[in-house]
């Protein structure tokens, strides 16, 4: 049992600030940004769509400390690829409104704590209550200098098995040397045992065959928003015939030990890549499926939900062991035909 | 050689739409019509609202008497579109139709996904 932490080098952090904010973020995302306002909710998972509902790019949205509603500034953090495409679709969406992005991927850094047994207690989301460190870790001289207020720390929004994020000026906080070191792919690869997706691999997909629904990504009750149409839709029919869930390759899972939330221990350094898109095959040669990430030995799939599981399957000659996150296994029912209806 | 270049600097008005005008607009007020970013399932969204007020760069589409004012920037992107005021049994009220810069236009009709902007090509 230890808890790690990582820097997520991965991410770029960007700062959106103007009176429009809330209004621009609210139509082009698929999160309630208005939680910010009428709650204490710092962080929110949200993703941004095309017209047709599939997937452009993901962000993790938070408040900053002294969140003042008139004048709303965020921290939005994406995956560095998806840097430049965040600028130019902000930029498009702002027409006629008072917001502007700005990158800190110089400045600021995102960092995870999080642990394959400990949960956090608070409720997910919720800002931590890290008061007394608040002076330490910022020392108020620097916040004018790098035009941030302080730092932001929360659960992460999406689950609570992936800890709490921290997004901090660079080099400033520090760890407890209990606390063991990691480093972005070793988050990536404990993010995928848990089942969730992120980056460029979320590009093109539907949100829902992604496990987004039960990640807090969505909000089903804040209106239009751009993609929505298509997100309504998936949800009010309420069945859903293909999941995406966590494999090991070439890897027995007997001394799997179920009473942890995400096997981190059998990530390991050998390298089985699996090319992205490649089809996962049963013992018969049939499709059931398709890699959406791999790293490593771990990976994602998303795969036709009664085809699954206890079986031996295949993706480009390495065999696979896919297994269904605790979380999830808790959150899904399934019914007669094998296919999960949406609980609305 | 001569290359004849039709520019569509226009907005149309379609009868119904100018009749309603009148009917709800006094003499020095007017249509106007605004578009938002950020709004709506289709990401931009057609505002009306009658007002008073020109503020300047705005373009004025008159007919019969009926005034429709468009500001400039909203103007770029309806440019080449159609007002029309529908009474449908699902609601009463303006509507843009055929913008040839919609790229999609969402179930309601309300909001629109514009084709990329000119300048932003590379």
């Amino acid at each position: 049992m230890s808890g790690f932490m990582a820097k997520l080098t991965d991410r770029a952090v960007h700062i959106l600030e103007g009176k429009d904010a809330i209004k621009l973020l609210q139509g082009i995302t698929t999160n309630d940004i208005e939680k910010f306002v009428s709650s204490s909710q710092a962080g929110l998972f949200a993703l941004f769509l095309d017209p047709k509902g599939r997937i452009l790019c993901d962000g993790m949205i938070s408040k900053i400390s002294q969140f003042d509603k008139t004048k709303p500034v965020f921290f939005i953090d994406v995956h560095k690829a998806h840097k430049e495409f965040l600028e130019a679709h902000i930029q498009r969406y702002a027409f006629r409104k008072d917001a502007t992005l700005h990158c800190l991927d110089e400045d600021m850094e995102v960092q995870a704590t999080f642990s394959e047994i400990i949960l956090p207690e608070e409720k997910e989301g919720t800002r931590q209550k890290w008061e007394d460190l608040d002076e330490q870790l910022l020392p108020k001289d620097d916040e004018d200098t790098l035009n941030i207020h302080g730092y932001t720390a929360f659960v992460d929004p999406r689950n609570k098995v992936l800890g709490t994020r921290t997004i901090s000026a660079k080099e400033v906080l520090e760890i407890d040397e209990n606390i063991i070191k990691k480093d972005a792919n070793f988050y990536n690869a404990f993010r995928m045992l848990a089942g969730i997706c992120e980056g460029p691999d979320t590009v093109n997909h539907i949100p829902h065959m992604l496990n987004f629904h039960l990640l807090n990504a969505i909000s089903f009750n804040k209106g239009c928003y751009v993609g929505q149409e298509l997100i309504a839709r998936t949800h009010t029919q309420g069945i859903l015939r293909t999941i995406t869930i966590p494999f090991i390759a070439n890897s027995n899972l007997e001394n799997f030990d179920q009473s942890l939330f995400v096997p981190i221990s059998l990530y390991e350094s050998n390298d089985y890549m699996v090319k992205q898109g490649e089809k996962i095959l049963d013992i018969e040669g049939k499709t059931i499926g398709q890699v959406i990430s791999c790293n490593k030995n771990i990976g994602l799939a998303k795969v036709k939900i009664e085809s699954s599981e206890g079986k031996a399957l295949f993706a480009d000659g390495v065999s696979l062991n896919l297994f269904k996150p605790l979380w999830l296994s808790e959150v899904y029912s399934d019914d007669k035909d094998g296919n999960r209806r949406i609980e609305n | 050689m001569f290359k004849l270049i039709i520019k569509r600097s226009f907005v149309k008005m379609t009868q119904e739409c100018i009749q309603q005008i009148k009917k709800i607009c006094s003499n020095d007020q007017f249509l106007r019509l605004t578009v938002e970013g950020g709004a709506g399932c289709g990401g931009f969204s057609y505002k009306f609202e009658i007002s008073n007020t020109l503020n300047t760069n705005d373009h004025i589409i008159e007919e019969n008497g009926s005034k429709l004012v468009i500001d400039k920037d909203s103007f770029s992107i309806v440019e080449g579109a159609k007002v029309d005021y529908t009474q449908e049994m699902i609601r009463r009220a303006f509507l843009v139709k055929e913008n040839p810069h919609a790229e999609m236009t969402c179930g309601c009709g309300t909001s629109f996904n514009p084709k990329p902007f000119p300048s932003k090509k590379k």
